[in-house]
């Protein structure tokens, strides 16, 4: 199962990280995927022809995570959990993941999915 | 000597989650594999192509009766398709304002094709609602394109017998499918007539591959989620890929034509000229890019670059890595940028596909670009170059492909082992043997070649490559520590194939690698673990050797010496 969250900060997102468990090598000893997103772009820079900033890009202030759980998302995660229109910025490269976070997403926030089913041409 | 293994591994048969061993025969020594990737999952496959996770994600991509929703259209099954058999279908229009559509929501890089043949109509229209609404028109008596908008764009490829495979490339969040059967471009002022369709598939990426015919759900084919990887990038005997998690963190690995990529210029050179779908890519389909790049002056400040601008911090080693030919079969140089830095010098891009890769660690903390470019002082200040693949990974090394359409995307560690195989693990004496390919250099973290254990790390038998790169081998049950060694000298720092053979039994104990005896002694008396599970380039899921596997042995009994050194030599 493919959730997203989101921590107030870096600190807080390796609390629940490592509440997960690590071995004596210091190792993840979980089955399950953590990607660190960290400040996600929330807003494009811009930038010239010769790549050189016109404006500069707006960071998300809070620490992001996707998490591919092996098995269903841990409970005491869910405060941080949170939705975005598909996919985000990131996913996990899982048929069965995306097409069930993607179910899930449409169930609590239609919003995040076109009503335009046009036929029109 | 292989004939008195109790289980011999060679990467051969596979299905999904399972990866078969030639012996025993009877599955009992078969092992689980996962992953849970696949559309993040690529191989070498035996034809030397890249091969990918596939999926369809129309429903009853041919079975037209039901699902999809018709406005004054019907279907009929049982007509002649482009496959010689009867499972084409006849799309007649009743009355003006008809569609026949499915829908669907998705975004980023898809494409939309349907086989489709003239009836008393001659053209097909593919459209896409959400937002603009997107088509294309198809002249289904003369097989050449109409009129394509708001779309990557489109392609019609003769079949033969007045087929033809018509496909719509989009990048954007689309709502439904849809078909028309038309008069002319773009024209839906029919009230009767028909056309011939067969086949409908929906599926990321810039090119429609081979169908997959879905009923209920959609359908995946190609490499699947817990598919063990047997990669042919070696020659004609496959390796079994072991790879940990990583993500390309480009989010578009294929399509450059759009705004994502930068095309830049400094000083007098020139924005490079992007095509896409110019050419068959490795993959062996047509989807490669064409990058005409042209510094026009001669000095370093005269540059032309695709790239993409990321904010790092120093310290950060990034893994970038592209296929890469050139387009007229001249020779033609191409050079990295990662982290702002010009990396890997100049390479030479020939009438040959070439995985180019370079490894980079960032200096400062800023935002500056990632990607591909020439500068007026290389050997050429032009290039003309085809590319297909580019990844960027955060890593020291690079991994296999990851393709991405719109977001960066994360392929999950693979993970190799059998358990309840006691029977076939010597439990008082015995031999591990396993053969892989080297291609990590001066990795800090040690990586397990095998280990054998209850589940456990109490009871253990393993070898593995430590931080200084020695072998180091370890048997200990849950008393303690019964044998602990390394060999003398570090592996070597050369990329290739080493063998190496374990041998335990009561206080006596060797490791042969390639040939050379380098590790032996007697270790404390005491019982061998009982043994149960076969781990696979790992320990327990965790310790991760990532280097693909050549094959693997297990012997219930010591070999002698000389059996090793016979078993190992290259």
């Amino acid at each position: 199962m493919f959730r997203k969250y989101e921590f107030k900060s870096e600190t807080e997102a390796n609390t629940f990280i490592e509440a997960l468990g690590v071995d004596e090598d210091g190792n993840p000893s979980h089955p399950h995927s953590i990607v660190r997103l960290g400040n996600i772009v929330l807003t494009e820079g811009e930038y010239d022809s010769e790549g050189e900033v016109i404006t500069e890009p707006v960071l998300s202030t809070n620490y992001h995570v996707d998490v591919l759980w092996s098995g269903n998302a841990y409970s005491s995660w869910d405060a941080k959990m949170v939705w975005c229109p598909p996919m985000g910025v990131h996913t996990f490269g899982s048929s069965r993941a995306i097409a069930e976070w993607t179910e899930k997403c449409k169930e609590l926030h239609p919003e995040y999915f076109p009503q335009n089913e046009s036929t029109d041409i | 000597m292989i004939n008195d293994a109790s289980l011999v591994m060679i990467p051969s048969g596979y299905k999904d989650g399972k990866l078969y061993s030639v012996k025993p025969t009877d599955g009992s020594g078969d092992f689980t594999f996962s992953r849970g990737s696949n559309l993040a999952a690529t191989r070498v496959n035996s034809e030397g192509l890249i091969e990918k996770g596939r999926e369809n994600l129309l429903l009853q991509s041919n079975t037209f009766s039901t699902t999809w929703i018709k406005s004054n259209v019907s279907v009929t099954s049982g007509q002649s398709g482009y496959d010689g058999s009867n499972d084409a279908w006849q799309l007649s229009v009743s009355s003006s304002s008809y569609y026949m559509k499915q829908n669907l929501v998705t975004s980023n890089v898809q494409t939309f094709s349907v086989y489709a043949k003239a009836g008393t109509l001659n053209w097909l229209i593919l459209g896409m609602g959400g937002g603009t609404f997107t088509q294309a028109s198809f002249d289904l008596q003369n097989g050449v394109l109409g009129t394509t908008t708001n779309a990557i764009g489109s392609s019609v490829e003769s079949i033969g017998n007045g087929w033809y495979k018509c496909s719509l490339i989009i990048n954007k969040t689309t709502t439904n499918r849809i078909i028309y059967p038309a008069i002319d471009d773009g024209d839906l002022s029919a009230s009767s007539g028909y056309i011939y369709i067969q086949d409908a598939q929906t599926e990321a990426g810039l090119v429609a591959t081979d169908y997959i015919e879905t009923t209920t759900t959609t359908a995946q084919a190609g490499i699947l989620e817990d598919m063990p990887r047997l990669d042919y990038s070696g020659g004609s005997c496959p390796s079994l890929l072991l790879e940990p998690q990583r993500s390309n963190l480009f989010d578009f690995s294929e399509y450059f034509e759009g705004s994502y990529w930068g095309k830049t210029q400094q000083g007098s050179g020139s924005v490079p000229v992007v095509t896409g779908n110019y050419a068959i890519s490795p993959e062996g389909v047509q989807n490669a890019t064409r990058v005409q790049f042209d510094a026009v002056g001669s000095t370093s400040s005269d540059r032309s670059g695709l790239v993409r601008d990321f904010a790092f911090t120093s310290g950060t080693t990034y893994s970038i890595s592209c296929w890469v030919k050139a387009t007229s079969g001249n020779n033609e140089l191409v050079q990295f940028r990662v982290a702002g830095a010009q990396v890997g010098g100049e390479q030479t891009a020939t009438d040959e596909w070439q995985l180019f890769t370079a490894t980079h660690t960032a200096t400062v903390s800023t935002t500056d670009n990632f990607g591909m470019q020439v500068r007026g002082n290389n050997t050429t200040n032009e290039s003309d170059i085809l590319i297909y693949g580019m990844q960027l990974e955060q890593a020291s090394y690079p991994t296999s492909y990851i393709p991405t359409y719109g977001a960066s995307v994360t392929r999950s560690e693979d993970s190799c082992y059998k358990t309840g195989i006691s029977s076939l693990i010597g439990q008082t004496e015995g031999v591990v043997f396993v053969e892989f390919d080297q291609n990590l250099i001066g990795q800090s973290a040690t990586r397990r070649i095998f280990a054998l254990n209850d589940g456990t790390t109490s009871n253990r038998i393993t070898a593995y490559i430590s931080s200084t790169n020695k072998i180091d081998f370890y048997v200990r049950n849950s008393g303690g520590d019964l044998f602990y060694a390394n060999s003398t000298s570090p592996i070597g720092n050369e990329k290739g194939v080493h063998k190496i053979a374990c041998a335990y039994k009561d206080e006596d104990y060797a490791v042969y690698m390639d040939g050379d005896l380098i590790i032996s002694g007697t270790g404390t008396a005491g019982t061998i673990p009982a043994c149960s599970r076969f781990d696979l380039g790992q320990q327990i899921g965790a310790n991760d050797l990532y280097e693909p596997i050549n094959q693997a042995l297990l012997f219930p009994t010591r070999l002698t010496n000389d059996e090793l050194a016979s078993l190992t030599t290259i």
